[in-house]
């Protein structure tokens, strides 16, 4: 084992001590937290580079840690380690970068924030909790930094805990995220409860040998987890209200990494979802439908962050697509020639590929769009213009970025989704056709909007009274690195790219044992390309002449051109308002039903005891009266009754008596 | 001197309370200050058990002295992994709940007093290897909260201390019959009088028909101390109406008497009653955990969500109980210490914040985070807990429970029927998390509400002083402590009950 594989353990332990030492140490202190959070992060990323080039270099999978947590034995064993394989690694590597590019960030962007130092502290949990996640052998480690990333999420939504309205989308991403938990939970106890073991590795050898139902319900519940966090439809609700968290936290948590904990999880667990096509085939199409439905509300958004949350949905709906699509096939079926195993390995390939170049760009844009929303003082597109020649590096750097996600090569963003294009037409079947078509139609959907965004917040004037100056330098150094790995991120991807720098392919350090490349057709290029070229010349035909005359939401031209339909779009087809109704109307209702029921029939009962008890005391009182004369009157009349009785039930007594 | 020391933790509190008792009444420092030495004294020495507690024996730190030999009861104390576990809750809790408790404005000395007797019958309970010697110290434990609720409690304090002391007393009735019909039989069988834990357990099986019928019995009487549904109804208001440390203590570790019987008298003498009875009660666990935390989501009064909260959460001491494995007793016990502490915290926090606005109505709050900073970090942690966050105390037990119920069927109980429980339980996660965020936004977060600007004591509210953070530290440190390493405390209970409870139930031991 190689010395970097050693140290490994302290990839998410530095980030840990970090937040340890700031909570209980250098809270009073901003800058020197700030400081020790990004050397903490940034010793993180250079082991992390290290770990991934000994793991380049053939050092192969290793569990370099094991710590016991319940120690039960066969009644219940739970492990905790650092479990390195390429998977892992891979996402070491996206999360230590883009974790350390946005620390960076904040020095200037938190700079004259009063909770700045709870800001880094919240950081260093959050960068632990996501390292913790990613080198997870078993799937209940998982699920523990998986709800610690979740309550990062929460607190760093809410850091402007003041305002009502960060603290209502902290509270609805918790909740939300945490009802699909619940799937994620049940899965974990039936994990323990059939296969005995949490271990991916150990759950996949017995898959063979169990009964369908369970083949079937133990991926789906895993799913269910994953739909939460990664904001599957219909739990993609509380992502866009995540957006009221500071911009680089946008970027770091809720874009580049704890967003596409669920895309991980499924791809981690992708043999055992392969076991079950059915549960794929789900898959496939909630992630297709995800990618269309939320790139359409993304046409009809004015803030610049929402509009680029609804696009993180609608690619991390691409990325579950590609997981799908892979796995619909099932292990032990054919086709086209591929087996189904390739398959589900080629939909792993495709998609976390997808989660790679995804995690530079969209930080890339968030990262950007702080950095206007910081000159413009505003979040609303309509509201800003003419930042263009103002904020070049911005400006540029999100241009890169804008590129790389509508899809226009060479940029990141082509390669890898061209990937999930062509893998949809490789495995065929009319399922494969549908999900290609819906996959072309989102990317015709994102180029437009993106570029819609781009026209309408950086051409045209620059609004009166505003004047938008470019933001220092640890903002704008970030936005060139990641600028930079916008464009050549993807190049990994594809064969002959790699071929000519020399370097192995994505595809090849996944997967080392496996000879396939990733799929490439240059027909199918081309018509994502063309798609994607199409959704730009219509935004530009529509938005590039930026009027200075459109001042709000209500002068989009779009607006006329699309009538009721618009208004729907702007509403998120609604889907908050059923939420909403099914929170009021049905949970709140029952649980007021419990409560009533508790007080007044559980605990209403046992007052009608006390009551008649105290009742019948009442009557008895006369009574205890106190009177002398009553008492022997009493003592007389009972006396005399008895006598009575007796003499009439048996004569005999009284005779005896009187002997 | 390792004999004394399981006593001198038990008596410690009463010297105490004489102590107290013998004080002037202007003396309020000395009062207080002699709770909380003492109180801190069976910290440290519960600690010392601890470091000093020998897992391969059974009966650590034992004395066993003849007290009423004609009935054969003897004062036989000792600890097993279990007891020391409880003495550490319950000193911790006391300790904690002693330094909150100097917001008591009035007749301090018979509050701390009653409160020192209070928790010496805790401690007694929690070493006592003598039946007889039990339910004295049972009974010692169980009435002081008359007083301590009918005086110094607020709201209906005289209706809800009735209520509760009435309940328990039932309680304690129903459990006499099947203590008596043990020692009846155990007479009859071996020709001895004896009320000695180790000499039944070593010398008498029960017969399973009178198992059967005295099972339930052990249940529901230990169960409506345990806020066992649906005789939990004293608890919501009972808790209302205790002041803060009251509150601490009754829920933190009298509560936890309940599941502490169960195990001990139940489980161990009627393993059969047990494996028959299971499934029913079960089922009303699941009323427990799922209604339990249904319940909450509406309430407006903090005490009340804490308390429905409690509800939900004993609910998986008894579940554990009920799954009759080892994951599930262990976790029933880890819940108990877990939930101990965590809802100790949580009153605590109610305390501070009552003090201070005099309300407790989480709809007339808001915006409390920006003037009281600490209070807010640690109710969100308390609350963090109690929704079973990983890395806190409360996901451990939730988990190891509810494998244990998944498991069920695996250890030889008879139905499929208990993973369904286990799956529908898990709701209650959902619901949880709801009610807690909503109460952590009402109360901290936001703007303060109009009410709140109006209420006279906001203009001068203050954050926690240091003697409240250093109480609120232990809690939350102890329950990081639990939480992040569990192994530790699972090792110490696990100890306890695989030398006498789970030979028993023919659970294996590792």
């Amino acid at each position: 084992m190689s010395t970097y594989y050693e140290l490994a353990w302290l990839i998410p332990a530095l980030p840990l001590f970090s937040f340890i030492i700031t909570v209980l140490f250098t809270r009073n202190y901003k800058t020197l937290t700030a400081w020790i959070a990004c050397a903490a992060v940034i010793a993180s990323f250079y082991l992390s580079v290290r770990v991934m080039l000994d793991m380049y270099n053939g050092a192969g999978t290793a569990q370099t840690l094991t710590i016991e947590w319940i120690p039960l034995g066969k009644a219940l064993e739970v492990t905790i380690g650092v479990y390195l394989d390429p998977l892992s690694v891979m996402m070491l590597i996206v999360v230590t970068t883009v974790s350390m590019l946005v620390h960076i960030y904040s020095l200037g962007y938190m700079a004259h924030e009063d909770g700045k130092a709870r800001f880094f502290s919240f950081l260093s949990l959050f960068t632990f909790s996501m390292l913790g996640l990613v080198l997870s052998d078993n799937v209940l480690q998982m699920f523990i930094f998986w709800e610690l990333v979740g309550l990062c999420s929460y607190l760093l939504i809410g850091y402007y805990y003041d305002k009502k309205s960060a603290a209502d989308a902290a509270k609805k991403a918790f909740s939300v995220t945490r009802a699909g938990d619940l799937g994620f939970f049940m899965a974990v106890v039936i994990a323990w409860g059939y296969f005995g073991t949490f271990n991916f590795a150990e759950i996949q050898q017995q898959y063979g040998q169990t009964a369908e139902w369970l083949a079937r319900a133990f991926p789906f519940l895993i799913f269910f987890g994953a739909m939460g966090k990664s904001g599957q439809f219909p739990l993609h609700i509380w992502l866009p209200d995540a957006m009221e968290g500071p911009t680089p936290v946008s970027a770091l948590i809720h874009a580049a990494t704890m967003v596409v904990a669920g895309i991980f999880l499924v791809a981690r667990a992708v043999m055992i979802f392969a076991g079950s096509p059915d549960t794929m085939l789900f898959v496939a199409y909630i992630g297709g439908f995800t990618a269309i439905f939320a790139a359409t509300i993304a046409v009809a958004q004015h803030d610049i962050k929402r509009i680029l949350a609804f696009s993180t949905l609608s690619q991390l709906g691409y990325m579950m697509m590609a997981l799908g699509i892979g796995g619909m096939v099932g292990v032990d079926n054919f086709s086209h020639g591929h087996s189904g195993t390739d398959l589900a390995l080629m939909g792993q390939t495709a998609g976390t590929f997808h989660l790679f170049t995804h995690a530079f760009f969209k930080a890339l844009l968030f990262l950007g769009s702080g950095s206007v929303i910081h000159a413009m003082h505003t979040n609303n597109i309509w509201e800003m213009g003419g930042v263009k020649s103002k904020m070049k590096i911005t400006v540029w750097t999100f241009l890169i970025g804008t590129l790389a996600l509508a899809g226009i090569p060479p940029f990141a963003g082509f390669w890898s989704k061209d990937e999930i294009l062509a893998l949809a037409m490789e495995v065929g079947s009319i399922h494969g056709y549908v999900l290609f078509g819906v996959g072309l139609t989102a990317a015709f959907f994102t180029a437009f909007y993106m570029f819609r965004l781009c026209f309408v917040a950086f051409w045209g004037e620059v609004p009166e009274k505003k004047h938008p100056h470019e933001s220092p330098v640890s903002m704008t150094l970030p936005l060139v690195l990641l600028g930079i790995l916008s464009v050549i991120a993807g190049l990994i991807g594809n064969a002959d790219m790699a071929n000519a720098l020399g370097i192995k392919t994505y595809a090849a350090f996944l997967n080392p044992s496996w000879e396939h490349e990733g799929v490439f057709h240059i027909s199918i290029a081309a018509i994502s390309a063309g798609v994607a070229l199409l959704g730009i010349l219509v935004a530009y035909v529509m938005y590039a002449k930026r009027s200075p005359e459109w001042t709000t939401e209500m002068h989009d031209p779009l607006r006329s051109k699309l009538g009721q339909l618009y208004v729907h779009l702007e509403n998120k087809w609604y889907i908050d308002e059923v939420w909403r109704w099914i929170v009021n109307q049905i949970l709140f209702r029952v649980s007021a039903a419990c409560a009533w029921f508790d007080r007044n029939i559980v605990d209403g009962s046992v007052d009608l005891v006390a009551f008649i008890t105290t009742r019948i005391g009442i009557l008895m009182q006369p009574a205890q009266s106190g009177r002398l004369q009553s008492y022997i009157l009493i003592v007389m009349l009972g006396l005399f009754i008895i006598l009575a009785t007796l003499y009439v039930a048996i004569p005999e007594i009284l005779v005896a008596m009187y002997r | 001197m390792e004999a004394y020391l399981l006593s001198a933790i038990v008596f410690i509190p009463t010297l105490a309370a004489l102590i107290i008792m013998m004080m002037p009444e202007e003396n309020v420092t000395g009062v207080r200050m002699t709770a909380s030495f003492a109180s801190l004294l069976t910290v440290v020495l519960s600690v010392v058990a601890y470091i000093f507690y020998d897992p391969a024996v059974a009966r650590n730190f034992e004395v066993n002295i003849p007290w009423v030999q004609v009935m054969g009861i003897n004062y036989h104390v000792a600890a097993d992994g279990v007891s020391i576990a409880m003495l550490l809750l319950t000193s911790i809790t006391i300790f904690t709940g002693c330094l909150i408790s100097w917001e008591i404005k009035e007749r301090q000395k018979e509050f701390f007093a009653l409160l020192l007797v209070l928790v010496s019958g805790v401690f007694g309970v929690f070493v006592s290897f003598d039946v007889f010697l039990f339910l004295v110290f049972y009974e010692l434990a169980v009435l002081p909260m008359y007083l301590l609720i009918g005086i110094w409690g607020t709201g209906r304090k005289e209706y809800s201390a009735m209520k509760l002391t009435l309940y328990l007393l039932f309680g304690s009735a129903l459990l006499l019959i099947p203590v008596f019909g043990l020692y009846v039989q155990a007479h009859a069988a071996t020709g001895v009088w004896s009320f000695d834990y180790d000499f039944l357990r070593q010398n008498f099986n029960m017969e399973e028909s009178w198992q059967y019928i005295f099972y339930p019995m052990v249940f529901v009487g230990f169960g409506t101390i345990g806020g066992l549904w649906p005789v939990h109804t004293w608890s919501p208001d009972g808790h209302a109406s205790a002041p803060s440390a009251v509150s601490m203590l009754h829920a933190g570790v009298l509560m936890k008497l309940g599941g502490y019987g169960i195990i001990r008298i139940g489980l161990q003498f009627m393993p059969y009653g047990a494996q028959e009875w299971s499934l029913f009660f079960a089922c009303l666990t699941v009323v427990n955990i799922v209604y339990g935390s249904l319940s909450a989501i509406k309430q407006t009064d903090m005490k009340y969500i804490i308390a429905y909260s409690s509800v939900s959460h004993l609910g998986i001491v008894t579940l554990g109980i009920c799954t009759l494995t080892s994951a599930g007793i262990n976790g029933a016990v880890y819940q108990m210490f877990a939930h101990g502490i965590m809802t100790a915290l949580l009153f605590a926090l109610v305390g501070v914040v009552y003090g201070r606005l005099h309300s407790r109505m989480i709809t007339d709050m808001g915006g409390l985070a920006k003037i009281m900073p600490f209070t807010t970090v640690a109710f969100v942690f308390a609350g963090m807990t109690g929704l079973g966050l990983p890395g806190l105390s409360g996901f451990v037990s939730e988990l190891m429970v509810l494998t244990g119920a998944f498991s069920a069927g695996v250890a030889g109980t008879p139905s499929p029927m208990m993973k369904y429980i286990a799956l529908v339980c898990l709701t209650g996660v959902v619901f949880t998390a709801i009610y807690v965020l909503r109460a952590v936004q009402r109360i901290f977060f936001g703007q303060p509400t109009e009410a709140l600007l109006r209420n006279e004591h906001f203009a001068h509210l203050l954050d926690t002083d240091r003697r409240e953070i250093f109480a609120l530290s232990i809690l939350m440190l102890t329950i990081v402590l639990a939480g992040a390493y569990p192994v530790w405390i699972i090792d110490l209970i696990n100890s306890g009950l695989s030398n006498d409870i789970f030979p028993r139930l023919g659970i294996p031991t590792m």
